[in-house]
């Protein structure tokens, strides 16, 4: 019975895919990229296993953030390319899915949708990433609550004021959790300071901001 | 044996029923049974200009589609460049203004995205995404 | 008179006993190999039930990496999940109009739940193995219809917390769950006629 089933599933997947023009390698890459990393590339591969030329009438990506490139605008019979696409990760997080919709002649709307799912390792989660105090508030300390993330090892980390208007203590919490004490000399002028913060060991930097704030406007 | 299985299906249907309804009444303000957005996290053009000066607006298309053409007075803020946009966005707001995101049209996801970090890492309240994005805008500005 | 009635049938009795022993033994053997699948399956509808009501995200990472002190720790700090999350998971296969896709991420989780304690406690057993099966095979066949269509998808069995996973694992996963119920209704079945 399980046999069946499985066998079933197999010939719906098999007769769905028979339908593509070129025959992909994959149609989904996963991609790592290091903390380092600027830009994810996936090379979706492919094959024309039909007896006539291939062309490629479009090739486009679903965002600006990710740009795609053919080797070459026509496939002959048995002939192999691959299509790059390259997602500029940017100041994104988490896990991103960017498409890449690829159309040629070989049958009228023949569509392949290639998907680029890229997950971008969070080496700090830093939460808020924005402090405020009104015009006017008492200046008592605000806290900035700062984790590694699951696969990384964050023993220390640094963190850097760029306006001496803001002091700032940090606490190890251990188990890669940091608590950043933010606190203002004085809440009568409309200051702000960009907070480094920085693991031990890593190139990569972070951003909190804290600032003196308008009070609310009163309508 | 066919009323007794009829019979069952129909006995836990109802059942998950109550506690669904009951999940759905208690959300009822935080999703929109109507639109994909949340009554409470979006806004009309309309609403929004009523906001008047208590709204910023903010752009979270790419740098080139900015570049072309925003609402006027709009920011800039998108994922290409958070790190660096954020702060002057940041340096517009204060409490009790009210930000207002948009993208190119109803189905794009940037404003979505860009409201989202806003509320849920700079902790910023009063975060509204634009419904029908920039298209909207020009059809009742333009 | 016979004092002991049963003295003379002692063969036949003893024999009779045996059989039933025996037959207990060889039938108890089977039994408690399709409860053991009905614990695992019935569980498993329960945690994706739970995972699509609850944010699992930070626990699943836990066990996935075997930090059980964290994992029991994440168990006290558990929050609601957005239901928009799970709306907007259904409303990607493009199927449905988001209206509809609201009321089935309200529902489906407590159905899944439902009809996992069905298979556990053996309560309105067929009822919820039929359901399960029928969510299944539809779940499945959307999840194709999706990909031929060139969609963005990442639903999965368990929700949100499931979004990593790629299209083989769904399938796999899928249609593994499919064949344990079906050998489960099948079983079910087989039972009742003996």
């Amino acid at each position: 019975m399980k046999t069946h089933i499985v066998a079933f599933a197999l010939s719906i997947i098999l007769s769905l895919s028979a339908r593509a023009e070129l025959k992909w390698e994959q149609t989904e890459i996963e991609l790592h990229p290091t903390p380092a990393d600027k830009q994810a590339i996936g090379h979706f591969k492919y094959q024309n296993p039909g007896k006539a030329p291939v062309h490629f009438k479009s090739v486009h990506a679903s965002c600006g953030c990710t740009t795609a490139q053919t080797q070459k605008d026509e496939v002959p019979p048995g002939g192999t390319g691959e299509i790059t696409a390259t997602f500029n990760i940017g100041d994104r997080t988490g896990t991103q899915v960017k498409t890449v919709t690829v159309e040629t002649d070989e049958a009228a709307n023949a569509k392949t949708v290639l998907t680029l799912k890229t997950i971008i390792p969070q080496q700090l989660e830093i939460t808020p990433t924005f402090v405020f105090w009104k015009q006017g508030d008492k200046p008592d300390p605000k806290t900035i609550s700062v984790k590694a993330g699951k696969e990384f090892t964050v023993k220390h980390i640094k963190v850097t004021s760029s306006s001496p208007d803001f002091q700032t203590k940090v606490e190890e919490k251990g188990n890669g959790e940091f608590q950043i004490d933010v606190q203002p000399q004085e809440t009568k002028n409309l200051v702000a300071s960009t907070l480094t913060i920085q693991p031990e060991d890593s190139q990569k930097v972070f951003y909190a901001t804290a600032r003196i704030t308008n009070a609310p406007t009163v309508q | 044996m066919r009323s007794s299985l009829v019979g069952q299906v129909l006995i836990l249907a109802a059942v998950a029923l109550a506690p669904a309804l009951g999940e759905a009444i208690w959300f009822h303000d935080k999703i929109s049974w109507a639109s994909p957005i949340s009554p409470s996290e979006s806004v009309t053009v309309d609403e929004a200009h009523t906001w008047g000066a208590t709204a910023i607006w903010v752009d979270a298309r790419p740098d080139d589609e900015f570049a072309r053409d925003h609402v006027p007075g709009a920011l800039s803020l998108n994922e290409d460049r958070w790190n660096e946009l954020l702060p002057q966005f940041l340096a517009a707001w204060s409490p009790g203004k009210k930000v207002v995101v948009y993208c190119s049209a109803e189905s794009c996801d940037l404003a979505r995205e860009a409201a989202e970090r806003l509320r849920k890492e700079a902790q910023i309240s009063d975060v509204f995404v634009l419904q029908g994005g920039w298209e909207a805008w020009l059809k009742k500005n333009r | 008179m016979n004092q002991t009635p049963n003295a003379q049938h002692p063969p036949l009795d003893v024999e009779a006993s045996a059989d039933r022993t025996t037959s207990n033994i060889k039938h108890r053997t089977p039994n408690i190999l399709w409860r053991i699948i009905d614990l695992i399956v019935g569980a498993l509808f329960i945690f994706a039930g739970i995972a699509k009501i609850l944010n699992l995200d930070q626990l699943i990472a836990d066990l996935q990496h075997l930090r059980f002190a964290s994992a029991f720790a994440d168990l006290g700090n558990l929050s609601v999940a957005d239901p928009a999350e799970f709306a907007h998971d259904i409303n990607n296969f493009r199927i449905l109009p988001w209206i509809v896709s609201v009321a089935l991420a309200f529902y489906l989780p407590w159905l899944e739940i439902f009809c996992g304690l069905g298979l556990v406690f053996r309560v309105l057993y067929r009822g919820a193995l039929s359901i399960l099966i029928a969510l299944i095979v539809v779940f499945t066949l959307a999840t194709i219809a999706a990909k031929v269509r060139g969609l963005d998808i990442t639903c999965g069995c368990f929700g949100h917390a499931s979004q990593h996973w790629s299209l083989p694992a769904h399938l796999a996963t899928n249609l593994a769950i499919l064949a344990a119920l079906v050998l489960l209704w099948v079983s079910s079945r087989s039972t009742k006629a003996s």
